[in-house]
């Protein structure tokens, strides 16, 4: 049990430095396109949904189904990573798992490939995809990613303590929040004290010491990640945290999706398909709460296309 | 006044475990005189001095001062030692205070002297003693024999009824013993009782009263030192003058 | 990649100033408290108190057996916990708690110095105490003690600058220390290479010229002593 907290405790801790980058990076075009994208969204599940039905597939697809899917991912906790019997687990890998599956792809193998060097593996063709949340970016479009629509947002919320008296965003104004060191939540929390939304800030080494700091008292609430919070509040039952439900998430813009070669363009249309099928039945939301997410992180199909350079 | 009594030692035993350093000792010291302690090392000369100030405990037999015993268990050491002075081999002069504050600090915090009276009586003794000029120096920067005259002047600010010397030159070059004892001379000729335990064999025939030669624990033999020197009785006193008297040559 | 160690300084000059003091102020605070308890555990070991001696044996092992950063961890996170289970609000700010968690195990360090000056004090000073006329608890106080303290000030002064390199490790419980506040500018800027050139520069400011007096106060004790 130890031995589950530490390796978890680590992996928020990387969770953390890889959230960091990753905002930084976020570019604000992509979402933009996006929004303004939304009505051509609609149309294209439509066309694209009968593929599938009709047991014509591409031929992308029908050579994963043959000889399997290789998911590239560096593995964090609570995106892909193994358990303690080794088995590959993470919302990222039940999201993968069910949209292949549903398209017939069961063969489907892991390969740990390090973040930085993830898309140089997806254009020579070692792996099919990428995953971890990456951010849907202009940057990496044209590094020759081609993206899936929204798997979620990985927007920002707040952890307070369960049996904490603060209910609303505006309680928030006399009280100490914790963030993590360099964290897109300091920089966020760091414009909120300015802006008098906030008493004030104490910076922590890691995150998960940001969730001790509540838990112990000695913070009032955490601004992170969603994903950083969601591991914790998973499996530490010793955390006696909630979210902070009315808070409006402020990274509202951070998308992330799957990214794959754009010869497979095709095969991602397929993908998608089942994809917003998904968050239209509910099935997306589900793993999401297994994985004790935060709803905020939610993206529903109708808002959820994206538009890659090639179209 | 030379017959009243200062020490009566009866039967004094002391062993450290199974070594018995003192077999059955017996002395009296009388007031105003000067008792030389000789003897071979190993003798117990250094331990009775010591069972004499209760640095150590006598294993048996009774010390009686002026006729208390200071043996017995309920006895206060500390009110008795501010009479009875000690002089040691290695001078053991308090590192942290200078001269002059070594020859104060116990007559200010045990006698209660106001300190501008302690000071001038320190550096009357510091003037006898040829190191007034030192008064401002630490124990470090001196002599050996140098540190043995601020200790013996330490030792005379109580105003001791008793000075036990322990081997007062015995850690010192040959050049500087000759200060020290006059020093020594010249405390004993102010009339002070004093037990003397040294190899100096001609300060003990020049200043003793009386000079015991101690050997196995027990004391071998006493008297004038002009019975001792000229004419000892006992053979081991005779063996151990030859052998000291060779060596001083 | 560029560097810039002039911008980089005039950004982080105003943020490090406070730090300092921060650092200066834990190292202060823990060193005094270190010096009381240590000299206390120091002087309950030496007792003749056999069952006192056992007790600080044993609480100055278990601190010493555990990491520092632990120890910190402990008083400030699981402390105010502890007592949130029982309805007790504590609030120990991080400051306060790095001034516990260093003062404590630096006591239990500087204990072991004072205890073995103690010990090495000739035994002489004892007896010439004693044959004055002086209780043994007055020839302790008066020339013991005062002289192994002074023999153990350049190991003291070795104390004091490992802790203040040591405070950075406040970082971890939000002490708004000299790394944390680096590690915010070099997190946002990401000049990491002037950020923590500076940093390690500045330290090396403060304990060079300690390391110094140090060793110039050895000097003068090893003289004495001869």
């Amino acid at each position: 049990m130890k031995k589950k907290i530490l390796g978890l405790m680590m992996a928020i801790t990387m969770t953390a430095s890889f959230v960091a980058c990753g905002a930084t990076e976020s570019a604000a075009p992509a979402a933009k396109e996006e929004t303004t994208e939304t009505t051509e969204a609609e149309e294209a599940p439509a066309e694209e949904a009968e593929a599938p039905a009709e047991g014509e597939v591409s031929a992308a697809l029908q050579n994963y189904i043959d000889n399997g899917f290789r998911i590239g991912a560096d593995p964090f906790a609570p995106y892909i990573y193994q358990d303690e019997s080794g088995a590959w687990v993470g919302v990222d890998y039940d999201i993968l798992t069910a949209v292949l599956g549903e398209l017939g792809v069961t063969n489907i193998e892991v390969k740990p490939t390090a973040y930085e060097s993830v898309i140089l593996e997806l254009n020579n063709d070692n792996v099919d995809c990428t995953c971890d949340g990456m951010y849907i970016t202009e940057a990496r479009m044209q590094q020759g990613v081609y993206f899936s629509d929204v798997i979620y947002y990985e927007n920002d919320c707040v952890l307070i303590a369960a049996d904490s008296d603060i209910a609303a965003e505006a309680d928030l104004a006399d009280k100490k929040l914790a963030v993590t060191s360099g964290s897109v939540a300091a920089d966020l929390a760091e414009a909120m004290v300015a802006e008098g939304k906030v008493g004030s800030l104490d910076y922590y080494t890691s995150n998960d010491l940001t969730f001790a700091a509540v838990n112990s008292g000695q913070a009032d609430a955490v601004l992170c990640d969603c994903f950083a919070a969601a591991p914790t509040m998973a499996d530490d039952s010793n955390l006696s945290l909630k979210y902070l439900d009315s808070y409006t998430p402020q990274l509202e813009d951070a998308v992330a999706g799957f990214g794959f070669r754009a010869a497979d363009k095709e095969f991602v249309a397929e993908f998608n398909t089942v994809l917003n099928a998904m968050k239209d039945d509910g099935r997306l939301q589900a793993i999401f709460e297994k994985w004790n997410m935060s709803a905020a992180v939610f993206c529903d199909s109708a808002s959820g296309h994206t538009v890659n350079l090639a179209e | 006044m030379k017959d009243q009594v200062v020490f009566e030692i009866k039967n004094v035993k002391k062993n450290f475990d199974d070594l018995e350093v003192l077999r059955d000792v017996n002395m009296e010291i009388h007031k105003g005189e000067v008792v030389v302690i000789i003897g071979p090392s190993g003798s117990g000369k250094s331990t009775l001095l010591r069972c004499l100030n209760l640095l150590e405990t006598a294993s048996g037999g009774e010390i009686l001062y002026n006729g208390d015993d200071i043996t017995r268990k309920d006895f206060v050491a500390s009110d008795y030692r501010k009479k009875v002075g000690m002089v040691f081999q290695r001078f053991n002069l308090f590192q942290n205070k200078s001269v002059l504050n070594n020859v104060t600090v116990a007559p200010i915090s045990l006698n209660k002297m106001e300190k501008k009276e302690a000071e001038e009586l320190a550096l009357d003794l510091l003037d006898k003693v040829g190191l007034k000029s030192f008064a401002k120096a630490y124990p470090e920067t001196l002599s050996g024999g140098q540190q043995q005259r601020v200790a013996i002047a330490r030792a005379l600010a109580m105003s001791p009824d008793v000075l036990l010397f322990d081997e007062p030159t015995s850690a010192l070059d040959p050049e500087l013993v000759g200060d020290v004892l006059k020093v020594m001379k010249d405390i004993a000729d102010t009339g002070m009782t004093m037990i003397v335990v040294t190899h100096e064999m001609q300060f003990a025939r020049e200043v003793a009263d009386r000079v015991i030669f101690m050997a196995d624990g027990y004391v071998a033999e006493e008297g004038s030192p002009e019975e001792i020197f000229t004419n000892p009785k006992n053979p081991r006193t005779k063996e151990f003058l030859a052998r000291v008297i060779k060596e001083e040559a | 990649m560029t560097v810039n160690f002039k911008e980089a300084f005039i950004q982080l000059y105003p943020s490090l100033g406070p730090a300092l003091l921060t650092v200066l102020e834990i190292t202060l605070f823990a060193f005094v408290l270190a010096f009381i308890l240590g000299f206390l555990i120091a002087l309950g070991r030496l007792s003749q108190n056999k069952i006192l001696d056992r007790v600080l044996l044993v609480i100055v092992e278990f601190i010493r057996g555990t990491p520092l950063l632990v120890q910190c961890f402990y008083i400030y996170f699981v402390f105010p916990a502890l007592f949130k289970m029982f309805g007790v609000k504590v609030n120990i700010t991080a400051i306060l708690a790095g001034v516990m968690g260093f003062g404590l195990n630096y006591a239990c360090y500087m204990s072991e110095v004072i205890r073995s000056a103690i010990l090495a004090i000739d035994n002489g000073q004892m007896e010439a105490g004693l044959a004055l006329g002086f209780k043994k608890s007055q020839v302790m106080m008066k020339f013991i003690i005062p002289n192994a303290i002074r023999n153990s000030i350049p190991v003291f002064g070795n104390y004091i600058i490992t802790m203040i390199k040591d405070t950075s490790i406040l970082a971890s419980i939000s002490a708004a220390e000299l790394l944390l506040v680096t590690k915010n500018y070099a997190a946002k800027t990401f000049q990491t290479i002037e950020s923590y050139t500076i940093l390690a520069l500045l330290y090396l400011v403060i304990s060079l010229p300690l390391s110094q007096i140090v060793r110039s106060l050895e000097k003068k004790l090893n003289r004495s002593k001869r």
